[in-house]
């Protein structure tokens, strides 16, 4: 269960203040959950809050379980370094067995040359693979996804969902995407943010209409978001 | 794989704008990325990947010749314009894509032997796959203090020697010889230290050995900079490691600080150990009391880097103007002297400065003949406790201002 008591936040976007929440307070029960929100450029700011990976700047956003971090985000899988030691951090974090933990990432992504390789030589495809596996090794209360989790029916594609099933089975999930495939395919009912304040509502299919996703702004290819990184970006620099 | 051709798309965009300045423009390109993208996905089947990335370039690059020739004052209308470079562009996609496509078939025929084992393509979900992964997924959780998923974290030390491991790899796959300029660069210095010192026939300092004590004034200068200014740059500026929960950024800019300092205690000793065995100096007078004095300096250079990645965040043109300030500052720190070689005139002025009670209460710990008299320990310990508190409130004032990449 996620509490958020009073909370009001605002995040910088292109130089300019983005109010996000504005003394929202709600209890979020256990269930699956769209996040649909009336400005795009909100959804990867709330997504942090609801990971936890930062705070408000006012008000107390209160936890009983564990978040996962933003699935589906690639940020964390870059750099100079390769899969191997990637996988190596996140199995110190968790405390995972890192043998079991190698010999899932082995079966299950399509290029496990990904674990001997720096991850800024990755595809795009391999490095959202290789992000979405490791969301699987460790075992969180609440699983919040941030971008395109669904892939095509491959044998990756089919055998990450049939896991995450698992994975979620009886915890909380918030999916927050712009694609409706994810959202009709795993959840239940809607978590709305209007106007800084939360609410919940049962009708999904009601709630995607008044509040269809839409993609952000897209970045341009300079700077750290592409197109493999959730569906978060920022304004080309025209 | 399609790659659509956006060129006739955006000229004309651009062409019935009503007012055509660069504004309206911007706010035109804008518009045209959320259409495509809403294009692209708005497809039945589920999401391609490579689709929306190539096509996202495509589109990318159209509008930046475009706009670039727009400002050279092209004629975009004319029916012989076409963008310099798009045609050479468009075929490195599509090279690509063909070579994704490969791979592809590479995959389908993966999944074919996979069938013809006995799994069908389409039953995935029942194949010895899933029973593999979900039992070696069992396995993890049962070997795992935190199963369990309640809210509960590894302790920090676990996370700073996780992030530690990280930055190790990475420094080591970044480039082999950064490790000896790191040597080499306060080795200049020290060598500068030691020459002027002789020009003026001095091989001695208040009864130290001049070789020690250029020693123990560059290197520590050397840490309290680098360490402030590479933690602070990570606090704020790698963030993407953020985005794991348990991980803050002052997690960040602690290991980051506890990989410059071992790499600095390595220069310290192998510094030392020069000297030692070239005859121009003894060895420490007190191990222990050295070690104390180096911990306290690294643990301002902490401090120092949070309050500096607190001001780096709200300020970023702060992080030209440090490099300067820190070289001024390097010139009355004791780096080069010693507050009881200054005339009393200067002294009163020169005590004030923190690090150089730091540094003076360093080489007291090393030299047995020096025991300074300006430093004081009630100053230097308000001051590092001080730098503590006035880190730890701006750490907690940035937090929310400090956004996962």
């Amino acid at each position: 269960m996620i509490v958020f008591e009073n909370v009001t936040d605002h995040v910088e976007v292109f130089g300019r203040p983005l109010d996000l929440l504005d003394g929202a307070s709600i209890e979020i029960p256990p269930g699956r959950y769209g996040l649909l929100v009336t400005d795009p450029l909100t959804r990867r700011p709330l997504v942090d809050l609801l990971c936890g990976t930062r705070p408000p700047h006012r008000g107390a956003i209160l936890r009983n379980e564990r978040p996962s971090w933003a699935i589906g985000r690639t940020t964390p899988f870059r750099g100079l370094i390769t899969g191997s030691d990637m996988l190596g951090l996140v199995c110190r974090l968790y405390d995972l067995d890192r043998r079991y933990a190698e010999a899932v990432i082995r079966d299950l992504v399509e290029d496990e040359t990904v674990l001997g390789k720096p991850a800024e030589h990755w595809p795009a495809v391999a490095r959202a693979e290789f992000g979405l596996a490791m969301a699987l090794l460790p075992r969180f209360g609440t699983y919040i996804t941030d971008g395109n989790v669904l892939f095509s029916p491959n044998r990756f594609g089919t055998l990450w969902r049939r896991l995450f099933e698992q994975r979620i089975a009886g915890n909380t999930l918030i999916i927050s995407s712009f694609h409706i495939s994810n959202i009709s395919a795993f959840c239940e009912k809607a978590l709305i943010v209007d106007n800084g304040a939360f609410s919940i509502v049962d009708d999904l299919d009601e709630a995607v209409d008044r509040y269809p996703p839409r993609p952000p702004i897209r970045e341009s290819g300079r700077d750290n978001a592409g197109a493999d990184d959730g569906d978060s970006g920022d304004a080309e620099p025209f | 794989m399609a790659l659509g051709d956006y060129t006739e798309r955006v000229i004309r965009a651009v062409l019935a704008l009503e007012v055509n300045d660069l504004k309206s423009r911007r706010e035109l390109y804008n518009k045209l990325r959320i259409d495509v993208a809403q294009e692209l996905g708005d497809m039945e089947s589920v999401f391609d990947p490579h689709e929306i990335e190539l096509n996202a370039r495509l589109l990318e690059f159209t509008i930046r010749c475009i706009e670039a020739d727009l400002r050279r004052d092209y004629d975009i209308g004319s029916p012989d314009y076409a963008p310099e470079g798009l045609a050479k562009f468009r075929e490195s996609l599509e090279e690509r894509a063909d070579q994704i496509a490969v791979r592809e078939r590479q995959v389908v025929a993966r999944n074919s032997i996979l069938t013809a084992r006995g799994a069908p393509a389409d039953a995935f979900g029942d194949s010895e796959a899933l029973l593999r992964l979900s039992n070696l997924i069992a396995r993890i959780d049962e070997k795992s203090r935190f199963a369990n998923p309640e809210l509960n974290w590894p302790p920090r030390r676990v996370i700073w020697y996780a992030l530690l491991l990280r930055r190790l790899h990475e420094t080591a796959a970044a480039s082999r010889i950064a490790i000896f300029w790191v040597v080499l660069e306060p080795a200049f210095l020290i060598g500068a230290v030691i020459f002027g010192y002789a020009m003026i026939g001095i091989s001695y300092v208040l009864n130290m050995e001049v070789a020690a004590f250029a020693v123990l004034g560059v290197v520590p200068w050397g840490l309290l900079r680098v360490v402030s200014r590479s933690a602070s740059n990570m606090m704020v500026r790698r963030t993407d490691i953020n985005n794991l929960p348990p991980v803050s950024p002052l997690d960040v800019c602690i290991a980051e600080g506890i990989l410059d300092m071992m790499i600095y205690t390595g220069v310290l000793v192998i510094c030392l150990t020069v000297v030692v065995l070239l005859g121009l100096a003894r060895p420490p007078a007190s191990y222990l009391f050295t070690g104390l004095s180096w911990f306290m300096l690294w643990v301002n250079a902490i401090s120092l880097a949070v309050v500096m990645g607190y001001w780096f965040l709200y300020w970023p043109y702060a992080r030209r103007v440090t490099p300067v300030i820190f070289r001024a500052f390097s010139i009355v720190s004791g780096l080069a002297f010693v507050t009881e070689q200054l005339p009393s005139s200067y002294r009163e002025y020169a005590v004030w400065n923190p690090f150089v009670h730091g540094l003076q209460f360093l080489r007291s710990a090393y030299f047995i003949e020096y025991h300074s008299e300006d430093a004081s320990l009630a100053f230097f310990g308000v001051w590092t406790i001080g730098l503590i508190v006035i880190a730890l409130l701006a750490e907690r004032a940035m937090r929310p201002d400090v956004v996962p990449r």
